[in-house]
């Protein structure tokens, strides 16, 4: 009868362990999807080594707790980094949780090479932990329930895999594999494969029907809601004709230290041509392109910018003839970029020098665009002209267009600032052109006009409140007379586009903001700005186009490029202010993060910096790994009793065997003291309880010695007893 | 802090609902199924943004597996007679193997099914709900001491006379087969445990979820004898030891070196002691008795009634009780007979018998006082102290009647052990009575 236990029964583990080479397998999976295949190797042999390594650690409930706040350390720090000062929030989260097998690794090392049956499902709840520290004290009896987290742990890693726009055949074709094996692994009895198979077979069915169901709507959904594919440099998404109450982060975005000259007063990221359903496109056809040399074609419309050698500091110009042009001014421009990501530039950006980037790239709008930046924080000394950047081409019809629905308003908003426009016909604008004298005085007259009106009948707000249904530029100019500066520069555009005047759209960012030692200026998400501009002075003419073709093509030549900014100037005064205390601590962080990767941008302290790091590394790795080796133990079967694991290998094995022919078997819960206590076996008991329990070994020979001595007593005692029995 | 009865009414039947439903679902939902759930949970709010990620697919497949696992499941049907061939007798604590005869009542052939007994039902009535306290529960939070659910916990997991052991191995059985199958529950508590729901498992291919349905299956009885302490040697003094006068040849047994009869060997036996023959003869070690000329007669009094004290004491004076009668395989003392307050008579080992299992049983069958009877446990036990060497009396906690039990009897000059159940040390208890403290009874005995 069993002896009541005041301490709790071990609990049996939830779950079980993958078997071999499934989380391995799943770990490269994860690296091949998300292009870490270096990580996913390690981390692969890491976790498989344990069936090859019958090294073990004690770990006990203490012990995955620190492992499990690790864990937690290694979220917070790698959210902080990736969340802190990013432009795209969603993207930076979706960064941090396909990273989420790399942060728990340390967790499951520790659960895969414990000596333990399990983690205490306690570990993750700080609750109860405190929970169980209270029932303990009060003597109450605590129960805990471990469960084998590799299986959990798999099924984090095939979620995650599939974490950013992945190649959709091959994480599906993934999944199946790796889930299909998961299932199999998990029954007991291989009873039924066939059964097994079916229904598999009928679950992927599903999958695939409930997939196809899912990605089908959500497809509509966003043709309904969002249009077309958004890609930044061909269109912009905007906010006209929508009931939005705008909240523009406060955050840092890039900064401009002047050295030379005078300042921009803006910095423009992209240029568009093309305005429909709300939204601003850059459409440049093959006629009206310029002709791409091979050797700097990029793809799209974008081609490289000429640079001066080799190596990822060189300088960049527009044309080929700019490296030694004379710059009127320059400054330094500092911020975070993408992989492949739009550059704000002042329109008179001559020369852009010592740039840590693979290339950069124009359109034939003059959008600038960096590829592979060294660090995701660079800065680019820009070096500005006399005049604009010859990347803009010259206006062709793409930039007369207006959409039919804004018609009808913007020739009323004309009517009633007495400049009735001729009758709108593409055909019979085309005709006239030909003979359209274009004429700056009117053009400037216009532009005069049009600003006198924003600034006095029209206000700037972020609050908007249009009809639904009506086109928004007009709905902006003759009824809500109120917007922001997006409502603006369309208007802006179009209205000089009714006139005849080319007319095209810029995003970018205005400089409004000083550093408080006055020596940069500060450039916020609140700081993005959009206006239009406009060729003025140009004449209309027939030509052959660049590219072969039959058509002749209409392009305005002989005039120039005017920014054309008529939102009311008081539109930042308006913006919110964010707590002040709270934007001091975010602009320090931002800045010197930026800072601190520019600077590791910089060749002799990137080398610096990269040595201590290794240094520190390797000696906090031989640190660890030093505790972790001396704190090794050997592995023991699992589930396998000391006695049955020795007694084919173990000396006191054998000789328990031989005893119990002799003696009868030892009772189960007899000590091995008591079993002999009979004999004159003392020293014997001594150096088993030893090896039992101290873990230090004896002497062969020595050992061998005493028990042949006991050997030779029992032989005499059975002697003795056979002798009575006899008698 | 003391609530509305209405209010604790509530909380019972909620519980009740929520533990039965838990019983239910826990059934039929393996533990593989559970974590699937909880991916396919974390996939969606990770997919959930399908601009951004492909994770859809993993919750489609997920779903796709759970789906059909479950359709699958809910479909299989089976009809089955149980015979079990068990045991009559078990231990509260250890497991209790058995086996059990199928047979496949239906037309059809049943691939991949297994058997499981259901366990005990554990969910304590209203009353005891409302009226028990969890020990300590004073020094839980203002949270856990309104909503009581731990209280609740603590009392399913305390009347719970048995558990399910694992479900049994796999059989493929034909229209009419029978096969023999391997099962196992877990006694918890002493007492009669009646066995009468064994279930057919039909579980889908994919090992997720499993129907459960009812089998022909006849009730069945099984008295588990209670868990023991483990009792140190001194606590009984042995034949060192003789008293003198007439009470002498009553007090001790095995005068003269007469032979006292066989008996099964126990653990911690000399092995001078034991009867070669009679093993060789049945198989099973056996020890002779005859070899000592002397043996302690005790009496064993156990108290029974709870009132103002609760039944968790008196579950652990049994334990204590079923210590003593264990442990007296000794030689050289017996522990002879038992009373019970509120019983009327004594248990009393046959002469010439050493075996403990009449007085295990019981102590297995043993049952609460319904009221106060110490005068008559008084008259028995003073009428027990004529014929034994002591009395060892177990006491379910401390009071006024009890302190006056003790003093009469120690007057009339009894010869007693007191052994008292207490909540903790703060508990005042005269000299000469042991403190046992619930939840480290064990090591109070042994100290």
């Amino acid at each position: 009868m069993k002896a009541y236990e005041t301490a709790a029964e071990p609990e049996k583990a939830l779950l079980q362990d993958p078997p071999r080479f499934l989380l391995g397998a799943a770990f490269l999976f994860w690296g091949v999807m998300l292009d870490q295949g270096a990580l996913a190797l390690g981390g692969a042999l890491f976790l498989e080594g344990r069936w090859f390594f019958s090294t073990r650690w004690k770990v006990g409930e203490g012990g995955f707790v620190k492992a499990w706040q690790l864990v937690m350390l290694l979220l917070l720090v790698t959210a902080i980094v990736r969340l802190m000062g990013d432009e795209d929030r969603i993207a930076s989260s979706i960064g941090v949780l396909s990273f989420l097998p790399v942060v728990f690794l340390p967790l499951l090392l520790v659960a895969q090479y414990a000596e333990d049956d399990g983690v205490p499902l306690t570990t993750f709840s700080f609750v109860a932990r405190r929970k169980i520290t209270r029932d303990r004290r009060a003597g109450r009896a605590v129960r805990l329930v471990p469960a084998k987290i590799g299986y959990p742990y798999l099924g984090l890693i095939l979620a995650t895999a599939g974490l950013g726009l992945q190649d959709l055949k091959w994480y599906f074709i993934g999944i199946l594999f790796l889930t299909g094996w998961m299932l199999a692994s998990f029954r007991r009895e291989k009873a039924r494969p066939w059964a097994w198979g079916l229904a598999y077979l009928g679950a992927v069915a599903s999958a695939v029907m409930i997939a196809a169901s899912v990605l089908g709507l959500y497809q509509k959904y966003a043709r309904f809601v969002q249009g077309e594919a958004n890609d930044i440099s061909r269109q912009i998404q905007t906010s006209l004709g929508q009931v939005v109450d705008l909240k523009l982060s406060p955050d840092i975005q890039w900064r401009y230290q002047p050295l030379e000259g005078a300042r921009p007063a803006r910095l423009r990221t992209a240029v568009y041509n093309t305005f429909a359903l709300d939204r601003w496109k850059a459409r440049v056809k093959t006629a009206f392109r310029t002709k791409i040399s091979q050797e700097r074609s990029v793809g799209g419309d974008f081609e490289m910018l000429f640079s001066d050698g080799v190596g990822m500091h060189q300088n960049h110009v527009y044309e080929e003839g700019d490296f030694l042009k004379e710059a009127v001014g320059s400054g330094i421009l500092r911020g975070r970029l993408g992989e492949s990501d739009l550059l704000p530039v002042p329109t008179k950006a001559l020369r852009f020098e010592a740039v840590p980037v693979e290339s950069l790239e124009v359109n034939s709008l003059g959008t600038t665009q960096v590829t592979g930046p060294l660090f995701d924080s660079i800065a680019v000394r820009i070096a500005n002209g006399r005049e604009r950047m010859a990347g803009e081409q010259d206006p062709s019809i793409r930039d007369l267009e207006i959409p039919e629905g804004e018609l009808e308003g913007i020739d009323q908003f004309w009517f009633e600032q007495a400049e009735p426009m001729p009758l709108w016909d593409e055909e019979e604008m085309i005709a006239r052109m030909e003979s359209l004298e274009m004429d700056e005085d009117r053009e400037l007259r216009l532009w005069a006009k049009l600003q006198q009106v924003f600034y006095q009948d029209f206000r700037y707000t972020l609050n908007l409140k249009p009809k639904r249904g009506e086109p928004a530029i007009s709905f902006f100019l003759n009824e809500m007379k109120a917007g922001h500066c997006e409502y603006f520069a369309s208007a802006s555009a179009l209205l000089l586009r009714r006139a005849g005047i080319a007319t095209r759209y810029c995003v970018g960012f205005a400089m409004a903001e000083k550093s408080e030692d006055g020596g940069e200026w500060i450039i916020r998400g609140k700081h993005a700005h959009a206006w239009a501009q406009a060729y003025l002075g140009g004449t209309w003419r027939l030509e052959q186009p660049e590219t072969p073709s039959k058509n002749l093509v209409w392009r305005c030549r002989g005039g120039r490029w005017v920014d054309i900014d008529l939102t009311p100037p008081d539109w930042l005064n308006q913006m919110s202010q964010s707590d002040r205390w709270k934007q001091r601590l975010s602009d320090w962080w931002q800045m010197l993060r930026q800072d601190a990767l520019i600077l590791l941008g910089k060749p002799l302290a990137g080398k610096a910096f990269k040595v201590i790091l290794w240094v520190l590394g390797f000696v906090f790795m031989a640190w660890l790994l030093r505790q972790i080796w001396r704190s090794r133990r050997r592995k023991t079967g699992e589930g396998e009793e000391w006695l049955e694991r020795c007694g084919t290998q173990d000396y006191f094995g054998n000789l328990e065997r031989w005893l119990a022919k002799r003696i009868g078997p030892r009772p189960p819960g007899m000590t091995f003291g008591d079993y002999l206590e009979e004999y004159e076996a003392a020293e014997l008991i001594a150096v088993y309880h030893q090896a039992r329990y101290g873990g230090q070994q004896t002497h062969p020979r020595r050992l061998h010695h005493l028990a042949e001595k006991l050997k030779g007593e029992v032989r005499e005692a059975s002697s003795n007893e056979a002798a009575v029995r006899r008698g | 802090m003391k609530l509305p009865l209405p209010f604790y009414r509530l909380l019972h039947r909620s519980y009740s609902r929520g533990s039965a439903i838990s019983h239910f679902v826990n059934l039929r939902v393996t533990p593989l199924a559970w974590m699937l759930m909880g991916l396919l949970g974390v996939s969606l709010v990770m997919g959930g943004n399908l601009s951004y990620s492909v994770v859809i697919l993993f919750s489609a497949l997920l779903s796709g597996v759970l789906g059909v696992a479950l359709l699958w499941a809910a479909l299989r049907r089976g009809r089955v007679s149980v015979r079990r061939e068990i045991s009559r007798r078990g231990v509260a604590g250890q497991p209790l193997k058995y086996s059990a005869q199928v047979k496949n009542l239906g037309r059809r052939v049943l691939r991949e099914v297994a058997l499981l007994e259901v366990g005990d039902d554990a969910r304590p009535g209203f009353k005891m709900f409302a009226e028990l306290r969890e020990p300590g529960e004073e020094e839980r939070n203002a949270f856990d001491r309104t909503f009581v659910f731990y209280r609740w916990k603590w009392l399913m997991e305390k009347g719970l006379r048995w558990e399910s052991g694992e479900i049994s191995r796999s059989l493929d059985l034909d229209p009419g087969e029978e096969a023999d199958v391997r099962l196992q529950l877990i006694p918890r508590r002493r007492g009669v445990m009646a066995l009468r729901d064994v279930r057919l498992v039909l579980p889908d291919p994919l090992g997720l979820f499993r129907n459960c349905r009812r089998t022909e299956v006849d009730e069945q009885q099984v008295l588990v004898y209670p868990m023991a302490y483990r009792v140190p040697r001194f606590l009984l003094e042995g034949g060192g030891e003789r008293q003198s006068g007439e009470e002498q040849s009553l007090a001790w047994r095995g005068e003269g070196g007469e032979f006292l009869g066989l008996r099964d060997y126990r653990p911690g036996d000399s092995r001078r002691k034991i009867h070669w023959r009679t093993w060789a003869r049945t198989g099973t070690p056996a020890v002779k008795e005859d070899e000592e000329n002397k043996v302690a007669r005790y009496g064993l009094v156990l108290d029974s009634w709870v009132h103002g004290s609760s039944p968790q004491k008196f579950e652990e004076a049994v334990s204590v009780a079923a210590g003593f009668v264990q442990s007296d395989g000794e030689p050289d003392r017996l522990l002879e007979r038992l009373a019970v307050h509120g019983e009327s008579g004594t248990h009393q080992l046959p002469p010439g018998t050493r075996s403990s299992q009449m007085l295990l049983e019981a102590l297995a069958r043993v049952e609460l006082a319904e009221e106060e009877a110490y005068q008559e446990l008084e008259r028995g036990v003073q009428a027990m102290g004529r014929e034994v060497k002591a009395v060892v009396l177990i006491l379910c906690g401390w009071s006024p009647e009890r302190q006056g039990l003790v003093d009469r009897l120690r007057s009339s000059g009894v010869s007693l052990h007191v052994f008292a159940i207490v909540h903790d040390h703060a508990e005042s208890l005269p000299d000469g009575v042991t403190a046992l403290r619930e939840g480290t009874i064990q090591e109070d005995l042994m100290s």
